[in-house]
């Protein structure tokens, strides 16, 4: 579970997975003579984590799909709920409204495919309800479309009562637990513990505990009866399965790479971008930091100092969710939006490491060259221009290639901000195909392939600068 | 040696902390003279020859060149005007290191005289050829040898058409037939007009080298006197003492 998902799925204030979900697991275990391993996997990789086995069952308030039965096996429904639409009291029209939806949900793709019923709707997706409540809280975005009960329980919890249900339920939809395609008998296992359960009372115990009212049984059960196909059967025999694998292979690399090449693009632009002007800002600062006016070189020096001791992370969350609306109230228009916000992180994290390199390029520029500058008659101003600072950013290259290798790599946490760069198109990928190793390896050839030609370009100017040595 | 006196020192005195490098220390070049600054390390030379283009400020002391006060507190254009007017050779001649033997020279007449690049190129091609390396102008200071370099650190320091020309252990990197080429350049220059003060413990060197020798201990010069003479029959046991440790 994700632990993103309140009342289903949080942590408790030691970090202990709690809530109905976290309490219907531990039930299962114990039924099924299991040990009870909750394990927190982050929404967007929870797939993958099934698939590659790191956990056995997401018991996550994951929606059954016929896309996720394509790679899953669902148990029975264990709840059933529904997908509502939340926007600001008194909104009369969904329309160029900004949406936020969580990632991989099936709410993203109910708004992806019903175009006619979200009009000029930009669809913005987070990692989680928490994060859509901060986003809606500071005007990126006007309404969501969440799971009915977890929607209401977080609006309530931010204290922003003005949000409210918008019209009816887009859809009801019933959650199941998941499984391995190959672990038949668990999901047998786990629908028989399921309805001992709810035979018993402690499901509707469990169900009162969280949601604060008793369950409509009624709607659970009869929900059981559109899912019959979920009860395993006897499979017919894999004989066609091979012979289908390896001519898809090219086929799925080919569907993939119209994302993977959108994601790839965004990546090397803001790479570049970053790299430019961080080239600028961060000469700029290392010079200050070694000027001999004491006030600005401490002022430098602090800068610095600042932001080499913050993750990136963090500084991508303050750009977008402070800096970008702060700008965006000010003018009154989206003048940040994500790109701006990522590009804004970027370059103030890779001005304060360019300016460590370019003032550890001076100071390795022998004091003689001073003397010598100084000897003809050149003032400290010219000196540096004309003759410290080309020999202190040629010392620099390797430095600064250093740099830019980390930046590339730095951007794959800008989908953090919804931002849809390399890593984060690759996980879509994965979620769309249920594949989870292919498109991580196409990502990493593509980043392979970028970092190398940056790579092979600084060393070239290297090579170039390094003039005509005997 | 009796033209007009270009650069003269008046009671120099320097301290580095509590330790005293120039005591006292005074001297007068006359045109076209090649003076040399002899004596033990820390005897006060390099400090000595680093106040006279105010490289180092002098605590207190008067400063003139072609009998007009130079103030020790200059700074800003009249500070450059002065170093413009003298001259100076590194021991470790720090040339620049990403520039062409042509753009060390004309770096400086380009950016703080502001001479039109040409003009500069053309004097700059000039002082190369002077000192032997007309068709080493393009090539990087890395490409040349230690010789070469040596004589673009002089071409550099001359392109500011200097009075005087100030040369800092200008021996310590060259092989024997290299050091007498050099003697043979700084003559040229000399009788060209100009006026050299060099710090040297290479007395071999300015023997025939320099014109005039100032012996330095305790930071002043101590005797003074035409370069043989002071060589050949050293007054002060101090000197004595000194030739005598130097090697016979």
């Amino acid at each position: 579970m994700s632990g993103a998902f309140q009342p289903f799925s949080t942590t408790d204030d030691q970090g202990r997975l709690v809530g109905f979900d976290a309490d219907i697991a531990t039930e299962l275990a114990r039924r099924l003579d299991r040990p009870a391993e909750l394990v927190q996997v982050d929404w967007a990789g929870i797939q993958a984590a099934l698939q590659l086995g790191k956990v056995d069952l997401i018991c996550g308030s994951m929606a059954i799909t016929d896309e996720r039965q394509e790679t899953m096996q669902f148990s029975l429904p264990y709840y059933v709920s529904g997908a509502q639409v939340f926007a600001r009291r008194g909104t009369a029209s969904l329309d160029g409204a900004r949406l936020g939806v969580t990632e991989d949900s099936t709410y993203a793709t109910y708004v992806h495919e019903h175009p006619a019923d979200f009009p000029g709707v930009e669809i913005l997706r987070y990692g989680s309800e928490a994060e859509i409540i901060a986003a809606l809280g500071t005007d990126k975005v006007d309404a969501f479309v969440s799971d009915r009960i977890v929607g209401g329980f977080y609006i309530h919890k931010a204290g922003t009562d003005d949000i409210e249900a918008q019209g009816d339920l887009l859809y009801r939809e019933a959650c199941g637990i998941a499984a391995r395609k190959s672990d038949t008998a668990l999901v047998e296992a786990v629908n028989r513990a399921l309805l001992d359960m709810i035979q018993d009372g402690t499901y509707a115990q469990i169900y009162r505990r969280w949601v604060g009212s008793p369950p409509a049984l009624d709607v659970l059960l009869s929900s059981w009866s559109d899912h019959v196909g979920l009860l395993p059967q006897a499979r017919p025999a894999a004989d066609a399965a091979p012979e289908k694998a390896a001519p898809q292979f090219a086929d799925r690399v080919g569907q993939m790479l119209p994302l993977l090449v959108e994601g790839a693009g965004w990546t090397l632009l803001l790479s570049l971008l970053t790299a430019l002007l961080s080239l600028v800002t961060g000469t700029f600062i290392g010079l200050l930091s070694i000027s001999r006016r004491a006030a600005l070189a401490r002022l430098a020096q602090l800068y610095v100092w600042l932001v080499r001791g913050t993750p990136l992370l963090v500084q991508l969350f303050i750009a977008y969710f402070a800096v970008a609306t702060f700008f965006n109230r000010l003018f009154g228009a989206e003048v940040m939006g994500p790109f701006g916000a990522a590009l804004f992180a970027l370059v103030a994290n890779t001005t304060a490491y360019n300016a460590e390199t370019v003032r550890g390029g001076i100071l390795a520029v022998d004091d003689g060259q001073w003397d010598a500058a100084a000897a003809l008659g050149m003032s400290r101003g010219l000196t540096l221009r004309r003759i410290i600072l080309p020999q202190a950013l040629r010392a620099a290259l390797p430095s600064f290639g250093n740099n830019l290798v980390v930046l590339v790599k730095d951007t794959s946490l800008v989908g953090a901000i919804t931002l849809i760069e390399l890593s984060y198109a690759a996980r879509n990928v994965v979620f769309q195909t249920g594949q989870a190793l292919l498109p991580f390896l196409l990502a990493a050839a593509f980043y392979v392939v970028i970092i190398g030609t940056l790579s092979l370009a600084v060393s070239r100017l290297e090579r170039r600068t390094d003039g005509d040595s005997p | 040696m009796t033209g007009p006196v270009v650069l003269e020192a008046r009671g120099l005195q320097k301290r580095f902390g509590d330790t005293p490098v120039l005591q006292d220390f005074s001297l007068a070049v006359p045109e076209r003279q090649i003076v040399a600054l002899i004596g033990k390390s820390g005897a006060g030379k390099s400090t000595a020859l680093r106040c006279l283009n105010l490289l180092e400020r002098p605590d207190a002391g008067t400063l003139l060149v072609d009998g007009q006060t130079v103030p020790t507190t200059l700074t800003g254009k009249a500070l450059s005007a002065h170093r413009a007017n003298v001259g100076m050779v590194f021991q470790h001649l720090h040339l620049f290191g990403h520039l062409s033997a042509l753009d060390n020279i004309v770096e400086a007449p380009v950016h703080v005289l502001g001479q039109p690049r040409a003009e500069a190129e053309a004097r700059a091609r000039d002082l190369l050829a002077q000192v032997g390396l007309q068709d080493r102008a393009g090539a990087r200071v890395q490409a040349l040898s230690g010789g070469q370099r040596q004589r673009v650190a002089i071409a550099r320091a001359l392109c500011m058409a200097p009075r005087v020309l100030l040369l800092d252990e200008v021996t310590s990197a060259l092989d024997v037939e290299n050091i007498a080429d050099l003697q043979a350049l700084l003559h040229e220059l000399s009788d060209a007009g100009t006026t050299m003060v060099m710090v040297t413990h290479d007395l071999a060197f300015v023997r025939d080298g320099a014109h005039r020798i100032c012996f330095m201990d305790g930071g002043a010069i101590i005797e003074d006197g035409p370069a043989h003479q002071l060589l050949d029959a050293p007054q002060s046991e101090r000197l004595q003492a000194f030739l005598g440790a130097a090697g016979r």
